[in-house]
């Protein structure tokens, strides 16, 4: 598939043509339209390569796309690292944008009538971060210290995560976290938190006494493999888990819009539709319930890993 | 051939996996209902446990969807 | 491999730092100011409440004491009704009581001075009828006998004949 696939004629699989939607592309899209073209930034045999967008690349003369990524003209491999700046990252920054003015705006207020009661969207946030801040962080980490210095953490992640959803579920918008990579990379952090966390509260050495699991030492060749397995595991659960609920809707979604061209008549329209709406709300209601799933159990494994000991 | 028999493993697979999570959290659910009315007090916290547990089996569920769905795109 | 399960390490990347960009700006441009104003405020309430439970407890203890007062005004009155009602009772009973006696007292007295003349109306009559009957002997016998031995005489006849009366 090419960068612009929509450009492509629609005689092939429309199923895995509109999967193709899903997934990262080198320009900004809204929809299926192409708003912007975005930079190029390779690193490649030992330097850097810039470039303003895919056209300029291959104009170049260096790179040139296929199937949506960058390969070396020269023998058809991906270079060393592509770091280019990708429509999800667009998306990534446009959420981060849309948080960060509502946060400014209810600081704002906060700032001048810091004794009235909330109003309108500063009530909202003000109460997603009461309800992080006492029933997910507080709850479920036990050490009230390490709560109160992760609080900016499980804040954030949880609205990046809420805002990247629901950016997915505006019209023509794609959804950043339902990428595997942004997931990933959204666990690698957690990973990090939740064992650098324990560390820091309950000291190392408790820390590798947590991967006995509680056993006695003659057990431990079977309990540290499972449990050095189930501490990636649970990194790896939260990563898969977030890109699938959020991916899961958008397939079904696409498979309900899907049916109209499989059956080839717009008799089934009716249905497709009706099934559509019900899955998008659906959705709406997941995009919620996985920003919460995420925090809290990120927050649970952070409280499970710095107890004291079994 | 081959692709054939990957998409219907992959067919059987997620109906195996959805049978599995299904039953999971339609028990749990069961559970944590029967908990909430019994100790309706405790609701909340009854709630983010089933939410939890929940997500929890929803993971490894979702886990083997994503098998399947490698199976399914296989195009080798 | 379709596009959306490629792990691309670039994106990975530019979320990675992303994130922890988004997240040292927030922790210090929103969420310290957010959650100091959210403490802040919450202390305030939780002082109000405190300050409205105290007026709410004052006005309570002020409302009983009150109440107290009244019932001890009451009590007080009550108290003094019956008091005064007893020393009514007192009063009169002993006024009359005084009057009862005083009448006993006047009856006594006149029952006593009756007694008293009578007793007198008796001696006089005595002596005069001694007399009577000595001069009337006297002349009878013509001052024949001594006077004394004869009054001793006549006197112890008649006080058997005041006896036998």
């Amino acid at each position: 598939m090419s960068a612009q696939p929509h450009q492509t004629p629609a005689e092939s699989n429309v199923f895995t043509q509109l999967l193709e939607e899903l997934g990262d592309h080198h320009g900004f899209y809204v929809g299926p339209y192409k708003l912007l073209d975005l930079p190029i930034i390779l690193w490649d045999n030992g330097r850097l390569h810039l470039y303003p967008s895919p056209t300029a690349m291959e104009q170049a003369g260096l790179y040139r796309m296929v199937e949506g990524h960058p390969v070396r003209v020269a023998d058809g491999k991906p270079p060393a690292l592509d770091l280019s700046i990708t429509n999800l990252v667009v998306y990534q920054w446009l959420g981060m944008l849309l948080v960060g003015i509502a946060l400014w705006r209810a600081v704002r207020r906060y700032r001048a009538h810091p004794l009235r009661p909330p109003r309108g969207l500063q009530n909202a946030i003000e109460a997603l971060v009461v309800f992080i801040r006492d029933e997910v962080v507080f709850a479920n980490v036990g050490h009230q210290r390490l709560g109160v210095r992760l609080l900016p953490y499980f804040l954030t992640l949880f609205f990046f995560i809420l805002v990247l959803n629901l950016l997915g579920l505006v019209p023509g918008g794609h959804t950043a976290t339902g990428s595997l990579a942004v997931t990933g990379a959204l666990a690698t952090i957690a990973f990090f938190v939740i064992n650098g966390g324990a560390i820091a509260t309950i000291g190392l050495k408790n820390w590798l006494r947590h991967l006995l699991g509680g056993g006695p030492l003659w057990l431990s060749p079977i309990l540290v493999p499972i449990e050095i397995i189930g501490m990636f595991a649970k990194a790896f659960a939260l990563c898969v888990r977030l890109f699938a609920n959020m991916t899961a809707g958008h397939i079904a979604l696409l498979s309900l819009v899907g049916l109209i061209f499989f059956f080839g008549t717009v008799l089934i329209a009716p249905v497709s539709v009706a099934f559509s709406v019900f899955v998008y709300l659906l959705e709406t209601l997941v995009a919620f319930l996985q920003a919460y799933i995420f925090t809290i159990l990120t927050a649970v494994f952070l409280g499970l890993a710095s107890e004291e000991t079994h | 051939m081959e692709l054939g028999l990957a998409w219907l493993a992959a067919g059987i697979g997620v109906g195996i996996s959805v049978l599995g999570a299904g039953t999971g959290i339609g028990r749990l659910g069961a559970a944590a209902l029967e908990a909430a009315s019994r100790q309706p007090e405790t609701a909340a916290e009854t709630r983010t446990l089933m939410l939890i547990a929940a997500a929890l089996i929803e993971g490894i569920a979702l886990i083997a969807c994503i098998v399947c769905i490698l199976l399914a795109v296989k195009t080798a | 491999m379709p596009n959306f399960l490629e792990l691309s390490p670039g994106l990975m990347f530019w979320t990675l730092l992303n994130f922890l960009l988004f997240v040292a700006v927030l922790a210090r441009f929103a969420w310290r100011p957010l959650l100091n104003a959210l403490e802040q405020r919450e202390h305030h309430i939780a002082e109000a409440l405190r300050q409205a439970e105290q007026a709410r407890q004052d006005a309570e203890r002020l409302l009983q004491e009150a109440q107290n007062r009244l019932q001890e005004a009451q009590q007080e009155m009550q108290r003094l009704i019956r008091e005064g009602k007893q020393q009514a009772e007192a009063f009169l009973r002993e006024a009359t009581e005084k009057a009862e006696q005083l009448k006993r007292q006047k009856l006594e007295e006149a029952q006593r001075e009756l007694q008293r003349q009578v007793e007198r109306a008796y001696s006089q009559l005595y002596a005069e009828v001694v007399d009577l009957v000595l001069e009337g002997t006297a002349r009878l016998l013509h001052q024949t006998l001594d006077s004394t031995t004869h009054r001793r005489l006549v006197e112890s006849f008649l006080a058997e004949v005041a006896r036998q009366n």
